[in-house]
């Protein structure tokens, strides 16, 4: 029981870090690492903490391919987004500090527009 | 079983600020991206609720959901996604910095 509780706290926590990720990361792709990944991880760790808590092996199986579908369908579809992403023009915002004297060209013949 | 009902309602805080970000967010991608993470987090809501009620079919609901979902966003990406990809991809091949924006230390203020 209460290694459930944590499990559930762990998840929660995984949850927690995907909102604050979302509403503070600067571009697309950085909210777009932190959803899939933090959303996958907690959403794992509550269902673990459900296996634990459930009786019957039947509700068992049937949690433990919920996981299986979401762990498979989480990471191809953040794939795809990132793919439709980059494909529609999306600025990847990076800091000052990684700024490469071979960058300077490209870069300042593209101005930054909002799609 | 008061704690699984304080899990759902935290869960359902951070669905909030996810949808914070799915109505202020600047381009479309934002929007489904966070519509998806309120989308898994429904589906952990949903399985919290089987246990709650002690009705099992819950599960199968949550399945459905995550399958639906999956499809769904298939679709609006698809939608997104813009005719000339493959021209676009290969452009991206040849000149990968042309997308990067940086953030100076005069535009951070």
């Amino acid at each position: 029981m209460v290694i459930a509780y944590v499990f559930f706290f762990i998840g929660i926590f995984f949850f927690a870090l995907t909102s604050l990720g979302l509403l503070r990361m600067p571009d697309a792709y950085s909210r777009l690492h932190a959803a899939s990944l933090g959303d996958t991880f907690g959403f794992g760790f509550i269902t673990l903490g459900l296996i634990l808590l459930v009786p019957g092996v039947a509700n068992i199986a049937k949690l433990l391919m919920v996981l299986g579908v979401v762990w498979v369908i989480n990471p191809t579809t953040s794939h795809y987004v990132g793919k439709v992403a980059l494909l529609r023009g999306n600025w990847v915002i990076l800091g000052e500090r990684y700024r490469s004297e071979s960058d300077e060209q490209e870069v300042e013949a593209n101005e930054p527009t909002s799609h | 079983m008061s704690v699984v009902l304080i899990v759902i309602i935290l869960i359902g805080v951070f669905a909030l600020l996810d949808f914070v970000r799915a109505v202020k967010g600047p381009t479309a991608v934002d929007r489904l991206v966070a519509s998806s993470a309120i989308s898994t987090k429904g589906m952990a809501v949903i399985l919290l609720l089987a246990y709650v009620n002690d009705n099992m079919s819950y599960i199968d609901v949550a399945l459905v959901l995550a399958l639906c979902g999956f499809v769904g966003l298939l679709a609006m990406l698809r939608s997104l996604l813009p005719e000339d990809a493959d021209i676009l991809t290969k452009d991206l091949v040849d000149r990968p910095a042309q997308l990067v924006h940086f953030i100076g230390a005069e535009e951070e203020k």
